[in-house]
């Protein structure tokens, strides 16, 4: 009996172990908004969705950029988008994740073919990973679809909840 | 001898006479105190009205003359001092007449280069990207309003003529059209070149001068050696007087470039680049590109 319950344990530890290192999901949750389609095999992007007109929300996920915070990460992509593509910088306001992770939200506009587009970025850290949540379109169809946008950068979660994240890595733990 | 309510009569009679004695005293005292004070007024009218003679002698010169002093003017006191001299109204500007106080090199003028520096402003503003339309029909709209004009327009660029005192202004007015990126702002002093190319047009014109009275007592052979010297001359007016015109108006009316436009050459030569290539590929295009799958 005992070397059964041994056995059954070392089972259950085994399955959960090759689980949680051979899941294939992504670090954080995002829910779909009405209206939007979330998009397969994505390359540049670790999640994508879009709205029937194309209007795009984006997650892209930045390993081992636990070097920098906050304030870096936002100059950094301030001084790329602002300084280096012309963009225009809107607003910069302070953001908090579905699971409360406090990041920035960096609001910007740029004209492409000569219509003016809006993009969003919204930078998060979280398991020593760098979430970049993005947004983008032409600026009257972004208008349109804007609750549903915001609603989908706010779904975010970037925290690593499980009860398995105090035993393992971040690399296993909050994968959905 | 004397009665006892005679003697308080005695001692009422000194009691009064003192107290008479001690209010003419105060009287006294509080006339006497009252009877400085236009003395000392006048004292200071005297001085003040000295001082304003003085001060204001030059811009005063055509003001009617006070009256004489012979016979006492009504309101004056007994000693004969006038009362204070009311504050001098303001002097009023003739329409049209322009601020005396604005600088001179503002407007061009002929008297200005000699005593301030004369400076061409010119600004080129970087802006980002964004509702370009809207943007270059703002800063047009400025130039008008600030009493300015467009010069030149294009897709993304603009550039307006501004009246030098109304630079500041209208480049404060441009920063709030939209996310400015970069401003450049030079102010280029061309005074030796202003007062040089004035010696210039003098001294060919006193060649002019001398030329023409050289050509009356010229014989045939001379006079078309002369008039051909006073052709050269002529010329030379013209391109130096020219000169001027346009130093003049480069003074007279700043000029503002919009550019929208990124900075991004100018950036990658002077900045380290950042070792993250993801940062490269933030923004639109990446963004809505759809097409492209794993």
């Amino acid at each position: 009996m005992k070397r059964h319950l041994s056995f059954i344990l070392r089972a259950v530890v085994a399955t959960s172990l090759a689980l949680g290192t051979a899941a294939c999901g992504k670090p954080f949750d995002v829910k779909t908004a009405p209206g939007m389609v979330a998009l397969e095999n994505q390359r540049d992007f670790d999640w994508r969705a879009t709205t029937p007109e194309g209007v795009v929300v984006g997650v892209r996920v930045v390993e081992d950029e636990k070097r920098g915070d906050i304030p870096f990460w936002t100059q950094a992509v301030t001084l790329q988008l602002r300084d280096v593509s012309g963009y225009a910088l809107l607003e910069s306001a302070e953001v908090a994740s579905a699971d409360g992770t406090k990041g920035r939200l960096l609001k910007f506009g740029h004209d492409e073919d000569g219509k003016p587009y809006v993009y969003w970025v919204s930078i998060y850290l979280a398991q020593d990973r760098l979430f970049l949540v993005e947004a983008g379109g032409p600026k009257d169809l972004f208008e349109r679809a804007r609750p549903n946008i915001e609603w989908t950068m706010k779904s975010i979660h970037v925290r690593c909840n499980g009860f398995l994240a105090p035993v393992l890595s971040s690399h296993t733990c909050n994968r959905w | 001898m004397t009665s006892p309510s005679h003697g308080l009569e005695k001692h009422l009679v000194l009691l009064f006479a003192l107290v008479a004695l001690l209010l003419a005293g105060c009287g006294g005292a509080a006339e006497k105190r009252h009877s400085m004070a236009p003395n000392d007024s006048r004292m200071m009218a005297q001085s003040s009205a000295t001082g304003r003679v003085d001060r204001e002698s030059d811009e005063m010169a055509d003001a009617p003359a006070p009256p004489a002093e012979a016979a006492p003017a009504p309101g004056r006191n007994e000693l004969g001092a006038p009362p204070p001299p009311p504050p001098a109204p303001p002097k009023q500007e003739k329409k049209g007449e322009p601020n005396k106080e604005q600088p001179k090199a503002a407007d061009g003028g002929d008297q200005a280069p000699h005593e301030t520096a004369m400076l061409i402003y010119t600004a080129r503003v970087t802006m980002a990207v964004y509702q370009v339309e809207q943007g270059l029909v703002a800063v047009e709209k400025i130039a008008k309003e600030n009493g300015g004009y467009l010069a030149m327009k294009h897709d993304r660029e603009i550039v307006i003529r501004i009246p030098r005192n109304r630079f500041e202004p209208a480049l404060a007015q441009i920063d709030k059209i939209g996310d400015v990126l970069h401003r450049d702002i030079q102010a280029q002093d061309v005074t030796d070149e202003f007062v040089d190319t004035e010696i210039r047009i003098k001294n060919a014109r006193a060649m002019q001068t001398r030329l023409k009275v050289l050509l009356e007592k010229a014989n045939v052979k001379e006079a078309l050696e002369i008039e051909k010297e006073m052709r050269r001359v002529t010329e030379e007016i013209e391109l130096l007087e020219g000169k001027l015109k346009l130093l003049k108006d480069k003074i007279a009316f700043s000029t503002i470039t919009v550019a929208f436009e990124a900075r991004g050459s100018t950036i990658q030569a002077t900045r380290i680049k950042l070792p993250f290539p993801w940062l490269s590929q933030l923004g639109l295009p990446t963004l809505l590109r759809l097409s492209e799958d794993r």
